[in-house]
């Protein structure tokens, strides 16, 4: 899993240079080939859909790259900020993953619940409310600190646990019925 | 009880691979880039500029507002909705349903050429005027059948008006399967049934347009809804919207793909005959709001530009009030007045607009409470904010009784500090949470976000003897920060209004500081 990295200089300098007034297209390409593919993987398991998660990055790096930024450092957690806030808040509004919860309650794609079988799992993790989703990706797939992931979410600790809790119990309520 | 951490953390390794490697940037990544950097730049130009009016006039003259009507010449809307661009004649109205919104979600949206009286109603199962012409979509989220975008309207099978015509079709979007029909009554005229078709013909798609998507209306909520208005500025589109639901009563907004402006509790027959929204979005602003029946004419007087009359707006009777909207899209960010007129012509009052500086509902032009900086009226309690000794601000009743005041402070505060108190109303409605406090000298801005993430600009008062500035604003239902920002719209600091702690600068739809 990903651990919260230190910048190197390097990286620090490329960082800088991109998202000051003057970068280059080269510049700015860097920065999204350097930043891109971990934030496409969250937005991945935020949404459960390649093309939407490249979308939503693409989207989240424009803004979070076309603002002034307090320093380097803060470029990556901005852009994962940005992306769980464009993940709740467009599709919170869309509601794209009903057509997918329609599938999943398809009798005739149900499969029995098993163990080593976890696409199931990862269909049920995208039939959860979008906030809990993007507080069980956070906390397992990021890793993040509960302060942190609160902190993306935009909410305390306590409401963060309680929507790990909530999502979790319903991920094992969906697996229970797969199992039925 | 199974344990799914483990399982959950495997899984996430194991479907890293679905992403495809980013081998290349996308195209136009850097001129989208410089593009939102260049707009930023516009708008914290035109502020200063705002700042400096007095010694910039032939600055002015080359960055002069300029009125962009939502109606053709023709006489026409053209609307972009998350489900798909319309264009339909200026006096017909536009309204919507969110058909069991959690379960089964999907839409039916009417445009018809008379008021029906209520949102969006079936029309076969509906008595409605004989000389009604209804254009009808009900739009859904399921699988993707039939066939394609264009289709055209043929006669329905087992008609249900004088005139019925159907076409379904589907989209591989999220909003995927399409049924249109056209239905007018026996005593409808065939120019409004041509109008009718005609619209339906004017049908696009986001994808299609290009031009992304504004994000209306939404079908997480149990919601009526009614587009009043529509247009675009240099392609960038916009939307006047109103909706009603059982949880939020009756609202008002102004939508753009840079973020959106609402005002709710607006009463007919309250004291306040105009309701005022200066809202400022990618560096242009929507100059919207509401007035009372009394008002007939509307005229707005930009500095920097001739004085033109809005487009106004009746509202659908569905709504239940009979305010009249209007909005006024303009290029910049000017600073101006509107005059509002009887209907003999006589000139009411003139009430001064600036950017992002919201006339609060409920506020008494004529009257206002001496020495107050805000007044205001919610669920029957009228309020006001005043100074008390000059370094502290009070809430309290009209009978005053105290609600909330800030602490007390001492000597200067510190450039970039904010310090607030927050005072919550509740009643028959939405929840209104008035912040109010002081900012330090470098402070010129002060932004509340709430959960939907789109910011309300406050009103700040900076005194004339160098004191530091006082700010207020309404937060509304679900209030999350308050965000002050320098005067170039340099983030400074943000406070957490559930906790009133220091919190990261959190993501703002939109310029902050419009």
């Amino acid at each position: 899993m990903h651990e919260v990295e230190e910048l190197s200089a390097m990286e620090a300098r490329a960082i800088g240079a991109a998202v000051g007034a003057e970068a280059s297209e080269g510049e700015l390409g860097d920065l999204y080939l350097r930043s891109a593919p971990r934030a496409i993987r969250l937005a991945y398991f935020l949404t459960g859909d390649r093309d939407l998660a490249e979308d939503i990055v693409q989207e989240a790096f424009v803004r979070v790259a076309g603002r002034r930024l307090r320093g380097p450092e803060t470029f990556d957690a901005y852009l994962r900020r940005t992306v769980v806030n464009l993940f709740v808040s467009t599709l919170r509004r869309r509601r794209i993953e009903r057509s997918r919860l329609r599938t999943l309650r398809d009798p005739g794609v149900q499969q029995p619940y098993d163990p080593s079988a976890r696409d199931e799992l990862f269909r049920a993790l995208n039939t959860l409310p979008e906030r809990q989703r993007a507080a069980i990706v956070l906390r397992f797939y990021e890793d993040l600190p509960e302060r942190e992931a609160a902190n993306v979410l935009g909410c305390s600790t306590g409401a963060l646990n309680q929507l790990v809790v909530r999502g979790m119990a319903a991920l094992r309520e969906r697996m229970r019925g797969d199992e039925r | 009880m199974i344990d799914l951490e483990p399982d959950l953390r495997e899984m996430f390794r194991r479907r890293e691979g679905d992403v495809r490697p980013v081998l290349a940037s996308p195209p136009r990544i850097g001129s989208r880039v410089r593009w939102r950097r260049a707009r930023r730049g516009l708008l914290a130009g035109l502020l200063a500029s705002a700042v400096a009016v007095a010694s910039v006039t032939g600055v002015r003259s080359l960055t002069g507002p300029r009125y962009v009507p939502g109606v053709s010449e023709e006489g026409t809307r053209t609307v972009e909705l998350d489900v798909f661009e319309i264009t339909y004649p200026a006096d017909w109205f536009l309204t919507g349903v969110a058909i069991a919104p959690m379960e089964d979600p999907s839409w039916r949206i009417v445009l018809s050429n008379v008021d029906l009286g209520e949102p969006a109603p079936d029309p076969c199962s509906t008595s409605l005027p004989s000389h009604a012409v209804m254009l009808v979509f009900v739009i859904g989220t399921g699988p993707a059948e039939g066939p394609g975008w264009p289709v055209e309207l043929a006669p329905a099978p087992e008609p249900c008006g004088a005139t019925h015509l159907v076409a379904a079709w589907s989209r591989d979007r999220y909003a995927s399967s399409y049924r249109a029909e056209v239905i007018a009554g026996s005593g409808a005229s065939r120019s409004d049934v041509d109008a009718a078709r005609r619209a339906f013909r004017t049908l696009r798609f986001p994808d299609e347009s290009g031009a992304g998507i504004l994000p209306y209306p939404e079908i997480d909520r149990d919601v009526s809804f009614a587009v009043l208005a529509g247009g675009r500025i240099d392609e960038e589109p916009w939307l006047l919207g109103a909706d009603r639901s059982e949880a939020n009563g009756f609202h008002v907004h102004v939508s753009t793909r840079d973020g959106g402006s609402g005002i709710g509790s607006m009463r007919t027959g309250s004291r306040t005959d105009v309701y005022l929204d200066p809202a400022v979005f990618g560096g242009n602003m929507y100059l919207w709001g509401a007035v009372q029946p009394g008002i007939a004419r509307v005229e707005v007087r930009p500095e920097g530009a001739d004085p033109f009359d809005p487009d106004m707006i009746r509202l659908p009777s569905f709504l239940g009030s009979d305010l009249r909207a209007f909005v006024a899209p303009m290029t910049g960010a000017p600073s101006g007045a509107i005059a509002l007129y009887d209907g003999t012509g006589a000139l009411v009052r003139e009430v001064p607009f600036a950017p992002g500086a919201v006339l609060t509902p409920e506020r008494d032009r004529d009257r206002p409470v001496a020495g107050a900086i805000a007044d205001g009226r919610f669920f029957g309690t009228s309020w006001v904010l005043r100074p008390d000794g000059g370094e502290v601000l009070v809430l309290e009743t009209a009978d005053g009784d105290e609600l909330a005041r800030t602490g007390e402070r001492g000597a200067e505060l510190p450039p970039d500090a904010l310090v607030l108190t927050t005072y919550a109303f509740e009643g028959d409605g939405p929840t209104q949470t008035i912040v109010f406090g002081h900012g330090g000298r470098e402070v010129a801005f002060v932004v509340l976000v709430g959960d939907g993430g789109l910011p309300s600009t406050t009103e700040v008062i900076r005194p004339t003897d160098g004191r530091d500035p006082s700010f207020w604003g309404n937060a509304g239902a679900r209030p999350e920060f308050a965000v002050a920002y320098d005067a170039s719209c340099a983030f400074l600091r943000a406070i957490d209004l559930r906790t009133l702690e220091e919190a990261p600068e959190p993501e703002i739809a939109g310029s902050p500081c419009g």
